[in-house]
């Protein structure tokens, strides 16, 4: 934010129109809905906070433990002018205000839930500041604590006030350590600083203070402040009205907190708060950037490392799909599809058709038929419910070892149970084995009806040979009326019989050799058929898995654009 | 028809039936509404059971201000009120934290 050398306000507005577009917009991953509607009204309070940033008044604040010499500091620093020695904390609890009359308390301050009490003066050169005398935080209540903390929020500049005696005070630090504001306003007081002096040897008063500072200095930066500016003071001395120790720094002190500042100064001050109390805002964004990172770098390196498996996955399936394509069930659906009887005619037909009928019987009365509960269907669809959804259904899997917030963020199906591709599969095969036809088999059939009718005629070309009456009869009509006699006649004496039992002998022979040639061609249809929806199927398979890449990718393109944003967020903050 | 009267009349019946509603929120809320129905309320849930009255009340460590209309539409939960907030119609003074909780208790 440093770098950016435009109007502070500006910059801090436009930071937070930019959060809030995020907050209000995007799927969060790492922020539940509670926490998001809190950085939003926190978002929204700290614009309303940037366009006051241009008021001139300062709130100065002074806080320390009980002890410290803070009401002498008080007294020392306001002076007659600002306070006086009536100005008593009627309650431990209250602020006290100390304030030019021209200058009123902001509005904000009575619902800070502290309680204070305001003192006007009319020192109009210190009219920019608003003095605030704190509690003394180590007698505050645990509950009333909080409101001391929310006070601190209406501070621009503080002045930490500690003694050789408390310095070492964990409390302080800890106080120190909650207050959302920018450590650059952040100044210490070392008041007291007398008693480095009284100590014995008394000739060693500095090394004694030079050791303290040392100290001191060190837990301040243990407590995240860099460099802190530590004034050694002691406001007894200047109450007492003796000329001040070469080491009492009371007077820079004083100047520091009453310097007329610029606009631009107060704007910076007030700017540097705001950015201070950005800061919880910054941690819940920082927490969703570094998730998303995260889930888009292990998404990444996922789907990097696809290519070399699916090779082997395509080849695991087709063997299974082979394997529920070989299941006895599915072969008997596709030969009732194309039925031998259809390629057969005479006595073949009449084969095929009792041995069809023959196996549905076997089958108790069912038809192989394209049922969903079949043993195929429940096969091929396992296969390929396993193949098409394994791509999603292993990142998931790697999402949830490693806590990864898919459904958070947005993944498409993150909830749904890992057989999401369902019985897809099953509409397609139903609707491929739709397009199967039965050949029409005309050369087969003519041929079967040729072999046929020339076996038929040798047939009747031995009847003829046992006298029958030349045809057509060469008489009259009771000529023709004999013939029907004749014939019965012909065919139930023993040379009729003969050639008949001879007749059905040969159709019997070639019936079944149709029929078992039929088979052949059957089989090879049934082979055939199931390879092609075999193949459809495996390609079917294919396009689900590249779908869920490419669904995978456009997630990852997302998680990345969020990413992006936060960074950039992160990058100005720089 | 719901108007913040009748609204803030519920919320004691619902204070009364519930006494322990405080405890999760123990703050004191002052709500300016304004337009046709408008006026001053407060709700003090520092007490048990939750106290809800017109006028003002010192000490509120949150106050809100909105129209009453926008009032009513969040009691019926038809607005949702970090919307309100976000879109300026919706004010809050003083705690940010006790401002969340009055949405649960409403």
């Amino acid at each position: 934010m440093t770098a950016d050398r435009r109007d502070p306000a500006t910059v801090l507005k436009e930071d937070l129109d930019g959060y809030v577009r995020f907050l209000e917009s995007e799927r969060l991953v790492a922020v539940g809905d509670g926490e998001r509607d809190a950085a939003l009204l926190r978002a929204g309070r700290l614009r309303e906070k940037a366009g006051e940033i241009e008021k001139a008044t300062l709130l100065v604040g002074l806080l320390g433990g009980t002890g410290v010499g803070k009401s002498s500091l008080m007294n020392a620093l306001a002076g007659s002018d600002i306070a006086s020695a009536s100005h008593r904390r009627p309650h431990t609890e209250d602020v006290l205000i100390y304030r030019y009359e021209g200058t009123p308390v902001p509005p904000s301050l009575p619902l800070s839930g502290v309680p204070f009490r305001e003192f006007v003066h009319k020192a109009a050169p210190a009219g920019q500041i608003l003095l605030c005398d704190l509690p003394d935080f180590d007698s505050v209540r645990e509950e009333h604590r909080e409101k001391v903390l929310r006070f601190l929020e209406h501070l621009d500049v503080l002045f930490w006030v500690t003694s050789p005696e408390k310095y070492g005070d964990g409390r302080f630090y800890d106080f120190l350590r909650l207050a959302g504001r920018a450590r650059e306003n952040f100044y210490f007081v070392l008041n007291k600083g007398d008693l480095f002096f009284q100590g014995e040897p008394s000739g060693d008063g500095y090394g004694r203070m030079g050791r303290a500072l040392e100290q001191f200095r060190g837990h301040l930066e243990k407590a995240g402040i860099a460099d802190p500016v530590v004034y050694v003071l002691s406001a007894g001395e200047i109450l007492a009205e003796k000329t001040a120790s070469p080491w009492n720094r009371f007077s820079d002190f004083r100047k520091r907190v009453f310097e007329e500042r610029s606009l631009k100064e107060v704007r910076e001050i007030k700017a540097a708060n705001l950015y201070a109390e950005m800061g919880a805002l910054r941690e819940v964004l920082d927490r969703e950037r570094s998730v998303l990172e995260r889930l888009e770098r292990r998404l990444g390196g996922y789907l990097e490392g696809l290519p070399s498996k699916r090779t082997s996955w395509r080849e695991e399936f087709e063997t299974s799909l082979a394997a529920a394509l070989g299941n006895r069930e599915w072969r008997d659906m596709l030969r009732e599809r194309i039925p031998a009887r259809r390629l057969l005619v005479g006595p073949g037909y009449g084969i095929a058709s009792a041995v069809e009928e023959w196996e549905r019987l076997r089958r108790g009365g069912r038809s192989a038929g394209e049922r969903r509960d079949s043993a195929w269907f429940r096969e091929i669809g396992r296969a390929f419910e396993f193949h098409a959804g394994r791509v999603r259904r292993e990142w998931k899997a790697v999402a949830l070892r490693e806590n990864l917030p898919l459904e958070e963020a947005g993944f498409p199906g993150a909830a749904a149970p890992g057989a999401e591709e369902g019985n897809a599969v099953g509409d397609f095969v139903l609707a491929a084995l739709e397009r199967i036809r039965p050949p029409g088999a005309f050369l087969f059939r003519s041929f079967q009806v040729l072999l046929y009718g020339i076996v038929l005629a040798a047939f009747l070309a031995a009847l003829a040979g046992g006298g029958l009456p030349p045809l057509p009869p060469q008489g009259g009509l009771a000529e023709w009326l004999r013939v029907p006699g004749i014939l019965i006649a012909s065919f139930f004496s023993p040379r009729g019989l003969a050639a008949l039992g001879s007749l059905m002998v040969v159709y019997g022979i070639l019936g079944w050799r149709s029929y078992i040639r039929a088979g052949k061609v059957v089989y090879g249809m049934v082979s055939s058929w199931s390879g092609r929806i075999g193949d459809e199927i495996v390609s079917l398979s294919e396009s689900r898995v590249d779908a869920s890449i490419g669904e995978m990718e456009e997630f990852r393109k997302n998680l990345s654009r969020r990413a992006g944003i936060l960074r950039e967020f992160r990058d100005r903050d720089k | 028809m719901m108007t913040p009267e009748t609204i803030f009349g519920k919320l004691q019946q619902k204070f009364n039936e519930n006494p322990d509603l405080s405890d999760k929120v123990k703050a004191v809320y002052q709500f300016v509404l304004t337009g046709d129905g408008g006026g001053q309320w407060w709700v003090d849930l520092l007490s048990k059971p939750g106290m809800v009255g017109k006028g003002e009340k010192t000490g509120a460590n949150c106050v809100i201000t909105m129209a009453s209309e926008d009032f009513v539409g969040l009691a019926t939960k038809e607005a949702n009120a970090v919307k309100l907030f976000m879109s300026g119609k919706l004010k809050i003074g003083g705690d940010l934290s006790a401002a969340m909780k009055i949405q649960n208790v409403l």
